[in-house]
């Protein structure tokens, strides 16, 4: 079967739409994960968004779920939505490489807490989706345009959801990676609170940095996959205990009240980028969205170093064991300059962490969410994960954040807002993206008419 | 390498380099230059933030 003759206008449904046909049977499990496997057969040699596919596992439990569909029995609001997660938390059975990263190569014996909670909700695990490689950049393209990125570091995730080869995928942030990459592919995310997502089971690549995001088409298939997979986790040590709130999407009657960051971020930006953004807060005020300046404290621009700090050092911690391994191999591995970050430096960090946060929490009592551009500027030639100043301080800060598509760039590119709200406030966050989501639209699958793969 | 009173970038960069040399040698660290440069910008900041006495580090 072929793209051509498969059931092809299933992979454009969102993920809410596809829950809710299989939920009736008014959609076969098999029929839909069809349409991904052949759409993804003929995308993959451009796109490369596989670290590990399996095609046979896909299928297989494709067809067992369409069974267990057919017979009435459904495992959850997710039941037959095949996802991708990226090569960094552990899917059982499947090799974890971290995309060739740090020498690791492995094949978990057990899910990542969140893999676990995707199954047991019905959810299909396809693959392992790149990340940037040790040595070099993903060969991941941007379904947009094969010449540019996607972004990373949550590259395949962002582009197989982008290409419309799956429906939803996992990617994770630790800097932007799962907010910028979506945003170059012309899809939403949602990176929650720093906690609220395990992450147990996900290679770590900074311990208090690091935030599991969910990656699909619109906010409502965020909230119908966050609803399943957030939440405590008694084996993740740092993560969040409230209990979980489930949270919808539903567009709110009252437009939002925004704050729209006008210092240090835009001067990051190129034009192209404060254009779109312009033209997207005009018809979020013309369809009744209060948008406001507002501007960040004197100073708030240490936010980047410290994350720079913070995320060195406790990269160089982390993986130290690993390059010592490689170096005990023989393999020449290139010197870091993060494991030189002095302790008093790691812990001044974290004071200043702390200080931006204090900075941060009461610009909350005069706007509801934070509006920044979701990138410095659309998505680059090359391979390169991308600027990621936009995002890196929502992570330093451990607040939620998420990313909707405004419109295209004169080059036809993808270019994305970013939001930010208090720490817990998914639900409210959700709910303003699918306001803004819907007052703007959402894009098109793209054109994906490419000249034969190599 | 001090905190207070704030250090300049070029400080942190002699500091660092001096570091990498005797770390990995004088040809490494060389190669390091445009790494230690971005590194020591940081520390130099970070250095130089007017934070509360009492301020405590935040891990979240």
């Amino acid at each position: 079967m072929t793209a051509t003759d498969a059931p092809t206008a299933l992979y454009s449904l969102t993920v809410t739409e596809a829950a809710a046909k299989i939920a009736v049977r008014e959609l076969s499990v098999l029929d839909y994960n069809m349409a991904f496997i052949a759409r993804t057969d003929e995308l993959e040699p451009h796109i490369k968004a596989y670290a590990y596919l399996d095609r046979d596992g896909w299928l297989a439990e494709a067809k067992q779920l369409d069974e267990e569909a057919k017979a009435g029995k459904l495992r959850g609001p997710l039941h037959g939505i095949p996802f991708g997660i990226k090569d960094q938390f552990f899917v059982k059975g499947m090799p974890c490489t971290v995309s060739a990263s740090w020498g690791v190569d492995f094949v978990p014996a057990a899910d990542a807490t969140l893999v676990a909670r995707l199954r047991e909700a019905g959810g299909i695990i396809a693959g392992t989706t790149y990340m940037p490689l040790r040595d070099g950049d993903p060969p991941t393209c941007n379904p947009w345009n094969l010449a540019r990125t996607p972004g990373g570091s949550s590259s395949g995730s962002s582009a197989a959801v982008g290409a419309r080869m799956l429906p939803a995928a996992i990617g994770e942030s630790t800097g932007g990676s799962g907010i910028r990459p979506p945003s170059f592919c012309g899809v939403a995310a949602l990176k929650p609170t720093f906690g609220r997502i395990s992450g147990k089971g996900m290679y770590v690549y900074s311990w208090t940095l690091d935030h599991p995001t969910v990656i699909s088409q619109t906010m409502a298939d965020i909230a119908l996959i966050y609803n399943c997979i957030a939440g405590p986790d008694p084996l993740d040590e740092t993560g969040r205990t409230e209990p979980l709130e489930p949270v919808s999407a539903e567009v709110p009657a009252t437009p939002p009240k925004i704050g729209r960051i006008v210092n240090y971020f835009p001067d990051l930006c190129q034009q192209v980028m404060l254009d779109q953004l312009d033209v997207a807060v005009a018809k979020l005020k013309d369809a009744g969205a209060e948008i406001t300046d507002i501007m960040l404290p004197d100073g708030w621009d240490a936010v980047w170093p410290a994350w720079k700090l913070i995320m060195g050092a406790e990269q160089s911690t982390y993986h130290g064991r690993h390059t010592g391994a490689l170096i005990t191999s023989g393999a020449d591995v290139a010197p870091v300059i993060a494991d030189l970050v002095p302790a008093t430096y790691y812990l001044q960090a974290m004071r200043v962490r702390r200080w931006l946060t204090d900075c941060v929490l009461p610009l909350f009592d005069q706007v509801d969410f934070l509006l920044t551009p979701a990138a410095v500027e659309e998505p680059p030639l090359g391979h390169g994960s991308g600027d990621n100043r936009m995002n890196s301080p929502w992570s330093a800060v451990g607040i939620p954040s998420l990313t909707f598509n405004i419109g295209l760039s004169p080059n036809g590119l993808p270019m994305g807002a970013q939001l930010a709200a208090p720490a817990l406030q998914e639900d409210a966050i959700l709910k303003v993206g699918a306001w803004c989501e819907s007052v703007l639209g959402r894009l098109p699958t793209p054109d994906v008419t490419y000249p034969a793969a190599p | 390498m001090r905190i207070y009173p704030p250090v300049t970038p070029e400080e942190a960069q002699a500091w660092l380099t001096a570091q990498a040399a005797a770390a990995w040698g004088e040809e490494a660290a060389a190669g390091l230059a445009d790494d230690i440069a971005a590194m020591a910008e940081a520390m130099s900041v970070v250095s130089s933030v007017q934070l509360p006495d009492d301020l405590e580090p935040l891990f979240p």
